[in-house]
């Protein structure tokens, strides 16, 4: 067992580390304000390549690990919780899927971050450990059209394509789809706590001329490996997150004065404050462990650290905000927005429910976690 | 055009610096090392250059031990083609003078029409390779520059001067040492950190250079943490009496009128 991260990995680390320390983190007190995440922050991020992050170089790629991936994943959530999510669907729920099913001719624009992707598969009746139940495909011709509507999609800036899932002959099946492809009708802004300028979307179909990217048991495979790979990286981000409200806390309780001392001395606050190390430590290891595999589709592992990463980051994220006082919860310190991105960010690519269910199935067959 | 950076691996601005217990050196257990903030600015500008001048080369140069690497490839990945470590253990707590006369040695063996480094390292502040160098090549040396325009063969430079901007003109090959201002570095993209990799570092020692004199000519005696601050004093008293006191203690004691 090896905890030691290489010399790349290292680099990356320190690199998307400055980047969010000195660029980002300035920045989304006002993305947070005003819903909007201005394009020169997209050719930023597009410039350091995290819209590529582990694509091939032949399409503009950076073809790193999955632990760098992750490693960067923590780095951007310690800064914004909406630019995690933003480069986690694009990588994970759009670029991976693509990659996977060797539909390969736009990938260098979406990989240079020109065109950012994002994925649709929430309905009013379903979760991620279901198929779709109301958008149908039918082949028309020798492509396919799509009819039915998605709920919450991320429509984030220069969105250019959804990969979308649908029922196929009664199966699941994922679709590539031009965001503005004719027959798409997208809802306003739907108004979320947390993640404010990712843009979430009711998207409704009507006869929209759609890719065929998977069907039937490969689209199945597909969709576990595509939305298990999005939740290790979420959860790395929400480990971000976490690590942003310990750091935040900690400096407020060493200058915060009460009684005539620190309030860092008092067993209460130090209570709290280990309490959140233990909470970000103990989520950042599950990550790191599920991730030391390679990701196939659904597993205890990355379901274990998904679950125990979202509850221990509300709980990291509500101390925080009550060692800060009366401070934590006014909108003049940031920890109420960690605590919004943090609960926007928890139930994506699938909620704590179906991640119970994969770890009990995982028990009920006698195996280890 | 052929440009040279010379680069230093320094503890982070960050870094909470610790005296070891020989007195002569910092505690380097635990402590983050970068790529000197000054030499940043060297580093992206002569990459600026030669994304103007595109048949360009930029070769970064350091003296340090194994863990300096990790500098150079912060250049690499920004842009720098090749890099040259040179270090041998003798090196260890080097002045000025001898390293000065390594880079100088490293350069006579290379081609160069520029050579940038920073004003100064952050860790000792010294400030004192660039004109030292300049003084071994006999080329011109122009310090804590903050705009660079190259036209006609000649280096156009501007200097921060107290209360004025100064404007140098020289020829080359010169020596230029940068200031903050100079420009703003680039961050290196993840595919550069990872095409960094594969860029050579050749590593030199003194001896290679033919460089055999490695005296320093001044003496490290020994370092002192700076002093700690004194508390804060706080007057008691009605405010007349107080502010009565407070300029007695300014006249009598601290002496500021």
């Amino acid at each position: 067992m090896d905890f030691k991260l290489n010399e790349d990995q290292s680099m990356i680390k320190d690199m998307v580390g400055r980047v969010a320390e000195e660029e980002l983190l300035p920045l989304s007190e006002e993305i947070d304000n005003t819903s909007v995440v201005p394009d020169e922050i997209i050719g930023m991020l597009a410039e350091l390549n995290l819209f590529g992050i582990f694509a091939p170089g032949d399409f503009g790629g950076a073809e790193l690990d999955l632990l760098s991936y992750l490693l960067i994943m923590e780095e951007i959530g310690s800064a914004s919780g909406t630019l995690a999510i933003i480069i986690a669907y694009h990588n994970s729920l759009g670029v991976l899927p693509l990659l996977k099913a060797g539909k390969t001719d736009i990938l260098s624009s979406l990989c240079t971050g020109e065109k950012l992707s994002s994925f649709a598969h929430l309905e009013h009746d379903t979760d991620y450990n279901s198929a779709p139940k109301f958008t149908m495909a039918e082949a028309e011709g020798g492509s396919f059209v799509l009819n039915g509507e998605k709920r919450l999609v991320p429509t984030p800036p220069k969105t250019a394509y959804y990969i979308i899932t649908a029922l196929l002959d009664g199966k699941i099946a994922l679709f590539l789809v031009d965001s503005d492809a004719p027959g798409i009708t997208k809802s306003g802004v739907i108004k979320t706590i947390g993640g404010k300028g990712v843009d979430f979307r009711d998207i409704k179909l009507e006869a929209v001329k759609a890719e065929l990217l998977a069907k039937g048991e490969e689209a199945e495979k597909l969709f576990g490996l595509i939305t298990t790979h999005a939740s290790l990286a979420l959860a790395s981000a929400g480990c971000g997150i976490m690590r942003r409200c310990l750091k935040d806390a900690v400096a407020y309780t060493q200058q915060r004065v009460q009684f005539g001392e620190a309030i860092e001395n008092f067993p209460l606050v130090q209570n709290h404050l280990t309490e959140m190390a233990r909470e970000l430590e103990t989520s950042r290891m599950l990550v790191l462990k599920a991730a030391a595999e390679e990701v196939k589709g659904p597993s205890a592992p990355v379901s274990l650290a998904r679950w125990h990463t979202a509850v221990s980051a509300t709980d990291c994220g509500l101390r925080a905000i009550q060692v800060h006082g009366g401070y934590g919860y006014s909108r003049e310190y940031p920890l109420e927005r960690y605590l919004r991105d943090i609960q926007t960010i928890n139930p994506l690519a699938g909620s704590e429910e179906t991640h119970r269910n994969i770890i009990f199935k995982r028990l009920r067959q006698g195996g280890s976690l | 055009m052929k440009i040279l950076v010379l680069i230093k691996q320094v503890p982070d601005t960050e870094a909470q610096i610790k005296i070891d217990p020989s007195g002569k050196a910092i505690d380097e257990s635990g402590i983050k090392f970068v790529l000197n903030p000054y030499d940043e600015f060297g580093v992206e500008e002569a990459v600026r250059i030669k994304e103007k001048n595109p048949d360009s080369t930029v070769t970064a140069v350091t003296i340090g031990p194994e863990r300096s690497k990790e500098a150079m490839r912060s250049a690499l990945a920004m842009g720098a083609d090749t890099g040259i470590k040179i270090w041998d253990d003798s090196l260890a707590g080097a002045d000025a003078g001898v390293k000065a006369a390594l880079l100088a040695a490293a350069a006579g063996t290379l081609e160069y029409d520029i050579i940038f480094c920073g004003k100064q390292a952050i860790d000792d502040d010294q400030g004192a390779v660039g004109g030292a160098i300049s003084r071994l090549l006999s080329v011109p040396f122009v310090s804590n520059v903050v705009k660079v325009d190259i036209s006609g063969g000649k280096c156009i430079l501007q200097r921060e001067v107290e209360g004025a901007s100064e404007i140098v003109e020289c020829g080359m090959p010169c020596i230029i040492s940068a200031q903050k201002g100079l420009n703003e570095p680039r961050y290196p993209s993840l595919i550069n950190i990872m095409k960094a990799k594969k860029k050579e570092i050749k590593e030199m020692t003194p001896a290679g250079l033919g460089v055999s004199d490695l005296a320093s000519k001044t003496e490290l005696v020994g370092m002192e943490p700076p002093p700690s601050r004194p508390p804060g004093r706080i007057i008691e008293g009605e405010p007349a009496q107080a502010a009565v006191e407070l300029v007695r203690i300014l006249r009598e004691e601290i002496k500021v009128f």
